[in-house]
């Protein structure tokens, strides 16, 4: 699985690292319920065993279950970030008006 | 366009940043509503009203025939406003009047259910310990767990915050609701309902804005003792762990990707058309959904034929007209996820039986058509992860252990189904199954007195019946010992003794 970041996104990343000044940042990927495989970039948040790196956006390290790694095999994915007044999500950008959404790529 | 504000500690307000969000009608695609969004300082005040009025208000103290009866005057409320209800549900969620209206008949059945628990529940109860002297009584006492902060998903709007308020209140709790960001209107309809009630205020309050402030805050805050929420696995995760800090209560309830089987002896043209409802009601929105249906390789072409005939007579149309059997999916970004789901399932090699587009002759509305895929494998994307739209797939099995195999090789376990004619068959197969739920002979039958809940990553905890109202209890002990003499106490000669 090959995670890439589209420049809108790392700034989007960049603003979350400010106003979460001293946090640290991890994006993971749901597993596929209700929101399929959505990106979430969590504060202090632990990450399992069944969690690998599988790239990062700036500084901040991007993690997927064995279950998603598994689904995406050797495909790239592109991580994008949308503009989005209000979301159910707990991802930190929500809160600054954003949402990353994950579009799908071909094979890396 | 309608307006909705924020329900804290019995009193209607605006956001205390005066900001609020149009709310949009999925079949139009235009805002119908306007609602007060919550931010973090709304949430804590909201915690803040639910904390006064367990530790200081009436509510957790009241007799049980008490609270029962106000729950019951909410149920009057709901059912003397429902068809008005359910029509505002409709324009906020996408669902049919066809589901909603269904939705409040059976939300008002479900407070009764949790009122008459309420008031037959024993609190106190007296166990027998052989253990301990003879000369004791022991009990146990059933109390409210406290403040709960409960948080509920865009499906099944009015009814899930039934399913959450029902047990909360029956026994005691008092509450911060938060709706789903996309369908907040009919929660703000239930509060107006409890607002004409006797319920004591501050015991519910409503909310609504996102996951990251309002959610957070409910998940961390040193006031809440229980967290609940239905929704997905990722938050699910996030939410226990955010829990944990404060080491709250947690249940959660989860996604599936549910099995339906069909067994060569059912009878088809019920399996058939219950496999159908089982996935496509609601537009496959529902978190139970028989979203893989399992054929044996000698029924396969047989079945699929049935299916794709059935199909084609399903309605999509306009929520509001009762000849529609299908609405709109949520949003334009569920749409969006659901058609990615369906690219992605042709580019892994299923093929569509039929469906994958967007329905003919509706320019507005987040419709998809209900789409049947066959030649799929269990490894598949569209096998393992929950489309939440209108997508079934088929897969075939060689004999029942196959089936089974093919059930439980997911990480969810939430709902399924069997279909036959051979009951004890069936069951063996209902045993089988790592899920929450199984039915024969049928689908979505919830009932509020049957527990429902997860497996594996579908969840923590039950819903409904016994066991989801317990879910909403502390358990203490009390030991009453009657030794009257200090000399006859067990500890008396570990300490004083020779």
């Amino acid at each position: 699985m090959d995670v890439r970041f589209t420049a809108a996104a790392l700034d989007v990343v960049r603003e979350v690292q400010a106003a979460r000044d001293g946090a640290l940042l991890v994006f993971v990927f749901g597993t596929g319920c209700c929101e399929g495989t959505a990106p979430h970039l969590f504060a202090n948040h632990h990450v399992g065993p069944t969690q690998q790196q599988v790239g990062h956006a700036a500084t901040v390290p991007v993690f997927a279950d064995a279950h998603v790694r598994q689904l995406y095999g050797n495909r790239t994915v592109v991580i994008d970030v949308e503009e989005d007044a209000l979301a159910d999500g707990f991802s930190a950008e929500i809160e600054l008006g954003y949402r990353f959404v994950m579009r799908a790529g071909g094979t890396a | 366009m309608q307006e909705y504000q924020l329900y804290i500690d019995g009193q209607f307000c605006a956001a205390a940043s005066g900001k609020s969000i149009d709310s949009i009608n999925p079949a139009t695609e235009a805002p119908w509503a306007r609602v007060a969004r919550a931010g973090r300082e709304d949430t804590q005040r909201a915690i803040k009203a639910a904390r006064k009025a367990f530790d200081d208000g009436p509510w957790p103290r009241m007799s049980q025939a008490d609270r029962a009866k106000i729950l019951n005057q909410i149920a009057d409320g709901l059912q003397a406003r429902a068809q008005e209800i359910a029509v505002v549900e409709t324009q906020d969620s996408g669902g049919t009047l066809r589901k909603t209206g269904g939705d409040l008949m059976m939300a008002n059945g479900q407070l009764r259910y949790f009122a008459e628990m309420a008031e037959k529940l024993p609190l106190l109860k007296e166990i027998e310990v052989p253990q301990f002297p003879a000369q004791s009584k022991n009990f146990i006492q059933r109390e409210p767990f406290g403040v709960c902060g409960q948080i509920i998903p865009w499906n099944f709007p009015l009814m899930m915050a039934v399913w959450k308020l029902g047990p909360a209140l029956a026994t005691g709790n008092t509450v911060v609701l938060k709706p789903a960001t996309d369908t907040p209107c009919s929660a703000f309809e239930l509060a107006k309902v409890i607002d004409q009630t006797e319920l004591p205020k501050g015991v519910v309050n409503i909310i609504h804005g996102s996951g990251a402030e309002c959610g957070e805050e409910l998940c961390t805050s040193p006031l809440i003792d229980k967290v609940a929420f239905t929704g997905s696995t990722a938050v699910g995760r996030r939410i226990m762990q955010l829990a944990s800090d404060t080491v709250k209560k947690v249940t959660l309830e989860l996604g599936g990707k549910s099995a339906n089987i069909i067994l060569d002896d059912a009878d088809l043209d019920m399996a058939v058309d219950g496999s159908l409802f089982g996935c496509f009601f609601h537009q496959g929105q529902a978190c139970e959904s028989g979203t893989r249906l399992l054929v044996s390789d000698a029924m396969h072409d047989k079945v699929v034929e049935r299916l794709v005939e059935r199909t084609k007579l399903i309605n999509c149309g306009d929520p509001l007209e009762l000849a529609s059997a299908q609405g709109p999916l949520i949003s334009a970004r569920q749409r969006e996820t659901v058609e990615g789901y369906i690219k992605a399932g042709v580019e892994e090699g299923a093929k569509i039986a039929i469906g994958g587009k967007r329905p003919a002759g509706l320019p507005k509305g987040y419709y998809v058509e209900p789409t049947i895929f066959t030649g799929v494998k269990n490894s598949m994307k569209i096998a393992q992860e929950e489309i939440f739209g209108p997508v079934l797939v088929v897969i075939r099995y060689k004999n029942i252990d196959d089936a089974i195999r093919i059930a439980n090789d997911s990480i969810y376990g939430l709902g399924g189904a069997v279909w036959s004619r051979d009951n004890d068959k069936a069951m063996e197969v209902a045993k089988r199954v790592r899920t929450g739920t199984m039915w024969v002979n049928e689908y979505h039958m919830l009932s509020a007195a049957a527990p429902f809940g997860g497996y594996k990553q579908s969840g923590i905890g039950r819903e409904f019946g016994l066991d989801g109202i317990l879910e909403y209890m502390q358990i203490k002990h009390i030991h009453l010992d009657q030794v009257g003499n200090r000399a006859g106490k067990f500890w008396y000669g570990a300490l004083f003794g020779a």
